[in-house]
């Protein structure tokens, strides 16, 4: 036999080593920008109860929207419905952290915003978060991506990323699409 | 397999067991303890929180602040589908619900719910859960209508379900056809297939049998013109509110007075009340 | 695995190497460049496999904006 037992071990043995040095290499990338942008696995574990959601202090229709906190921070809040999102268009700024509070009361839905990273599944009893800086301005299609019945393919909402100077709160810090 | 290479194989046996462990352990203190601790120093969150957010036991992200809501519920209707609403309504106390019916509905809605007066909707039809949601919502000022706030304003919880009982005579949407029986193919696409470039989903995926929405929707078959293309309105209108998250009223806002007209006059069209009777 | 395939198929090359005239010198002279051509071909592979990844990671996923 003209490959001996040991050159196979030798040639393993380094092969194991390149595969090595390529997921450490990944691991190194993940790590930089985990520390350095601050980059998470999207997940939060946040219960809520969906047959009272409307009930709830935070997500009630009025609180609905993008919204300043009196503490400074944009948050976006959704509720996902059998079939629509309520509100249908949200306004955000560029260049400007924003939190988006996703929920539902009845099935399950997920959203997707084209263009950006943001993509989370949104499941009845919990609130889904996701922490994004939107980049580019424009009306970014936000669809339901996940089957939620048989008005799922009419279930869209519209993220309007605008200027920061054209992004202009009201008294109470709520902005909303005309 | 001889006995020569599998006493080779052993101690890369150990070998890759002990570097598999290694790498499970390494990468559970990065991503569980190194990475949370960092993130959640610059962004103020304490280390034992980070690691907890990190593990799910905890809400939110360890790298970001929680946002916090000061706001206070305004809803829009009070009614929630709480076990024992629903346990009511599907063991009412039956005399007590045909004696109201009789004494205070049956006057415009029909001793049948069939009402004879075009102003008035039919309750026939109907779910206990269609019904029981109006009632409680006249009563709380959530839905707005003089003959209806007075008439329910004696009415406790447990009396509007024995009502909304009485007048059930099927489940959601049981008389709504999934497929519809016009030929006009405006009307068809809106209720059957719905329209994606204006947001606006088919009639049929919440006002259908089995289909999607919430258990109060109603039937919509066979019930008055007048009514429905008023209650479109006054949805479009915003004087109409206590359909919670807006269901219906970004749904109304989008269609075109031709397009009430015609859906009111689809629905109210189907002829399904000889059927029931 | 891959090189244990190699050997396999080499022996399985002796029988017909009667027919074709090639001596087992020639044979061993062959297997010994086989298995760099194989490694070169693995190699430019996962190489390639791994500029993919971190041509999405950097110019595609982090100019999407940050997610956490």
């Amino acid at each position: 036999m003209a490959v001996s037992e040991s050159d196979i071990l030798r040639s393993e043995v380094r092969w194991a080593m390149i595969v090595g040095v390529a997921v450490a290499v990944i691991f190194a990338a993940v790590i930089y920008t985990g520390i350095e942008l601050h980059v998470n696995p999207p997940s939060n574990i946040e219960t809520i109860d969906p047959k009272a959601l409307h009930l709830s202090n935070e997500f009630t229709e009025s609180n609905l929207g993008t919204r300043v906190e009196p503490e400074g921070r944009i948050t976006t809040r959704i509720v996902a419905t059998q079939f629509a999102f309520d509100p249908p268009c949200v306004v955000v700024p560029a260049n400007e952290p924003v939190t988006l509070r996703l929920t539902t009361p009845d099935v399950i839905h997920g959203i997707l915003v084209t263009g950006t990273n943001v993509n989370t599944m949104i499941v009845p009893g919990y609130v889904a978060q996701v922490h994004t800086v939107f980049t580019k301005t424009g009306d970014l299609l936000m669809p339901c991506h996940e089957y939620c019945g048989l008005g799922h393919s009419q279930m869209w909402a519209t993220v309007r990323v605008v200027p920061r100077e054209s992004f202009r709160p009201d008294a109470e810090g709520r902005v909303a699409c005309d | 397999m001889s006995v020569e290479s599998e006493a080779e194989d052993r101690p890369w046996q150990v070998r890759a067991s002990v570097i598999v462990v290694a790498i499970v352990v390494v990468a559970a203190l990065l991503g569980f303890v190194v990475l949370p601790v960092v993130q959640g120093r610059s962004a103020g969150v304490d280390a034992f929180s980070a690691i907890c957010r990190a593990l799910g036991l905890q809400a939110g992200s360890p790298a970001v602040r929680q946002p916090v809501s000061a706001t206070r519920a305004e809803p829009v209707s009070l009614v929630a589908w709480t076990e024992e609403v629903i346990a009511r309504l599907h063991n009412p106390n039956e005399e007590n619900g045909s004696d109201l019916a009789a004494n205070i509905c049956a006057s415009c809605h029909g001793a049948d719910g069939v009402s004879p007066d075009p102003a008035f909707p039919h309750m026939a039809g109907q779910s206990a859960f269609a019904i029981y949601k109006q009632l409680h919502d006249f009563k709380n000022g959530a839905r707005g209508n003089e003959i209806m706030a007075s008439v329910v304003e004696q009415l406790d919880d447990e009396q509007m379900a024995d009502i909304a009982a009485h007048f059930a005579y099927f489940t959601k949407g049981a008389l709504d056809p999934t497929t519809p029986v016009t030929n006009d193919p405006a009307i068809v696409r809106l209720v059957e297939r719905g329209i994606t470039a204006r947001g606006l989903p088919a009639c049929a995926s919440c006002h259908g049998a089995h289909a999607g929405g919430p258990i109060e929707t109603p039937t919509l078959a066979g019930q008055r013109h007048e009514y429905l293309a008023a209650q479109l309105r006054a949805f479009a209108k915003g004087e109409r509110r206590n359909d919670i998250y807006h269901r219906m009223r970004d749904i109304a806002t989008k269609l075109t007075d031709s397009e009430i007209e015609e859906l009111a006059a689809y629905y109210a069209g189907i002829g399904l009340y000889q059927r029931i009777k | 695995m891959l090189f244990l395939l190699l050997g396999r198929s080499a022996l399985a090359g002796k029988t017909r190497s009667e027919d074709t005239g090639l001596s087992q010198a020639d044979l061993d002279t062959v297997m010994e460049e086989v298995p760099k051509g194989a490694l070169a071909l693995s190699a430019s592979a996962v190489l390639l496999l791994l500029c993919g990844w971190f041509f999405v990671y950097f110019f595609i996923f982090v100019p999407r904006g940050t997610v956490g």
